[in-house]
């Protein structure tokens, strides 16, 4: 529905905008988790997660005797190329949603051969070959390293998985490092410039705790990506999309002359080593302010911090000692990454362990308010018990509720 | 004696109130008991305000115990903008105290104007 008279006090130049929400479609989305509840087989999982509309999520399958999928499931628009990208003319109908994907063309993989299935949200499809576009902007150096990872590992233990979640490998970093430190010009660098050089040559990648390498290295990032882009967005309007965060990589890994690192406001044409060089060296005072109040440890500079709802900071917990990024596959950021960790071996007892930075009660009051939260930033998990029948009278049953009709 | 008698029922009375009714019935249990006991004015002030200093200190330091002053620490930061439980303690004492003293004193300039 289109109202005129909706402006939201919002709207520029009498422009008024709309937008066709998928929530507001009726659907069943908890009828899922009962189906799934009752599911015993491949069959009766696609029978289930079929429901799930809206939001669209990745659902993972796997049983003991073997079958695993993965289906990147909801009820998504058949758009084309670009459709829904950018502001369309609300008046002609040809541009609406012409209808949904099929379900049966929702991308997923069902035993796949290479033994196994994976998602750190990446773009689930080929563009070459799915016939329908799913949008442009999806998280790639996660992915990456997951896969890369788990085609190396073999007899994968529940310690191995434990480990993968909480890997602090920033891939991005690993992938644009070598370009860095091969058009660094050193000749041009102060002395605290040469300092914060040595520890970003001598970083390992990885976001851990204490690694001050990694600081140096966002923070020139930053620099870095407006070194490059912000000339041409010198005169562009106000509020405009930026580049998303691997288009910059990828444009100096396929090509040296990478056509937007010439400063466009310059006679003379700039070259990767120029941008390189003039971001670091306007990256060195906040290195140097950094480290003058002792915050050029990753995790001290990151200050993840896990929010109350209104935000008071008493009831909040801030400077967590935890490592990771978000292109690191422990992708913890300052206040947004992977809360919900799980492990599940399904050998023949079920084996699972789960951890989230949290709680079991929400009384700020409780010694339960928080008490996960030091486990989930130390990577560790909790066993949980996935009861079984025998177990009825199990000492660590505390209370009982019985139905009846 | 009157002091002590007036100490003691303020704070019987205030107890008892509350267990009932919302947290002013303090101040209606002084003004009665200042009422009942004629004192000085100055001196059916500070027995109130002594006796629920003690009450709602004491009140609210037992309850904060039992609760090893988990939620005193994050509340105090909230509102008196420092880590203290012992300070969120008097602060509350405080408040009931001066509720209770000024209820106390009017209970006494009542009873004066009409004697």
């Amino acid at each position: 529905m289109y109202d005129k008279s909706f402006s939201g006090e919002r709207n520029t130049n009498n422009k008024y905008y709309a937008v066709r929400w998928k929530a507001h479609d009726a659907s069943n989305e908890i009828k899922i988790f009962n189906m799934l509840n009752h599911a015993k087989n491949y069959a009766d999982y696609s029978a289930a997660v079929t429901f799930l509309q809206t939001p669209g999520q990745n659902c993972v399958f796997a049983t003991k005797s073997g079958d695993i999928t993965l289906r990147t499931q909801g009820d998504w628009p058949a758009k084309w190329k670009g459709q829904g990208d950018f502001i369309m003319p609300g008046f002609d109908t040809s541009y609406l949603w012409q209808g949904m994907v099929p379900q049966d063309e929702v991308p997923y993989q069902y035993n796949p051969e290479r033994g196994f299935v994976s998602s750190a949200n990446q773009k689930p499809v080929d563009d070459v070959t799915y016939p329908y576009y799913l949008g442009r902007n999806y998280p790639l150096y996660r992915g990456y390293t997951i896969n890369k990872r788990l085609n190396a590992m073999t007899g994968i233990t529940v310690q191995d998985m434990m480990a993968l979640q909480t890997d602090n490998f920033d891939a991005a970093a690993g992938m644009a490092k070598p370009f860095i430190l091969a058009n660094m010009n050193e000749q041009a660098l102060n002395a605290a410039g040469k300092k914060y050089f040595d520890m970003l040559k001598g970083w390992d990648c990885r976001n851990d705790i204490g690694s001050k390498g990694a600081t140096v290295f966002n923070l020139f990032w930053n620099k870095f990506e407006a070194q490059v882009y912000d000339d041409e967005y010198a005169s562009a309007p106000k509020i405009i999309l930026r580049p998303y965060f691997g288009t910059l990589i990828e444009g100096i890994l396929k090509d040296s002359a990478y056509k937007f690192l010439d400063d466009i406001a310059t006679p003379q044409k700039e070259t990767l080593a120029d941008n390189i060089t003039a971001a670091f060296n306007k990256s060195i005072a906040e290195m140097e302010k950094l480290e003058a109040v002792g915050k050029l440890e990753w995790e001290k500079y990151k200050g993840t911090r896990i929010n109350h709802l209104a935000k008071l900071e008493p009831l909040s917990r801030l400077d967590l000692p935890i490592g990771g990024g978000a292109q690191a596959i422990n992708a913890t950021k300052t206040v947004h990454g992977p809360s919900w960790r799980m492990v599940i071996s399904l050998s023949a007892t079920t084996e699972a362990y789960g951890v989230y930075p949290g709680g079991q009660s929400g009384n700020p009051g409780s010694k339960y308010y928080d008490s996960f939260v030091d486990q989930w930033a130390a990577g560790k998990y909790y066993p949980l018990w996935m009861m079984t029948r025998e177990e009825t009278g199990d000492k660590r049953v505390l209370a009982k509720m019985s139905f009846s009709k | 004696m009157k002091f002590f008698l007036s100490f003691i029922l303020t704070i019987l009375l205030s107890f008892a109130f509350c267990l009932f009714l919302p947290w002013w019935s303090i101040a209606v249990a002084s003004f009665i008991v200042a009422v009942l006991i004629p004192q000085k004015p100055l001196s059916s002030f500070l027995t109130a305000f002594g006796a629920l200093f003690l009450l709602w200190g004491g009140l609210s330091f037992w309850i904060s115990n039992n609760n090893d002053h988990i939620l005193a620490h994050k509340v105090s930061q909230l509102i008196i903008k420092m880590d203290s439980p012992i300070g969120l303690i008097l602060l509350t004492a405080l408040i009931g105290a001066l509720v209770a003293g000024f209820a106390a004193l009017a209970g006494c300039y009542l009873r004066k104007s009409k004697v």
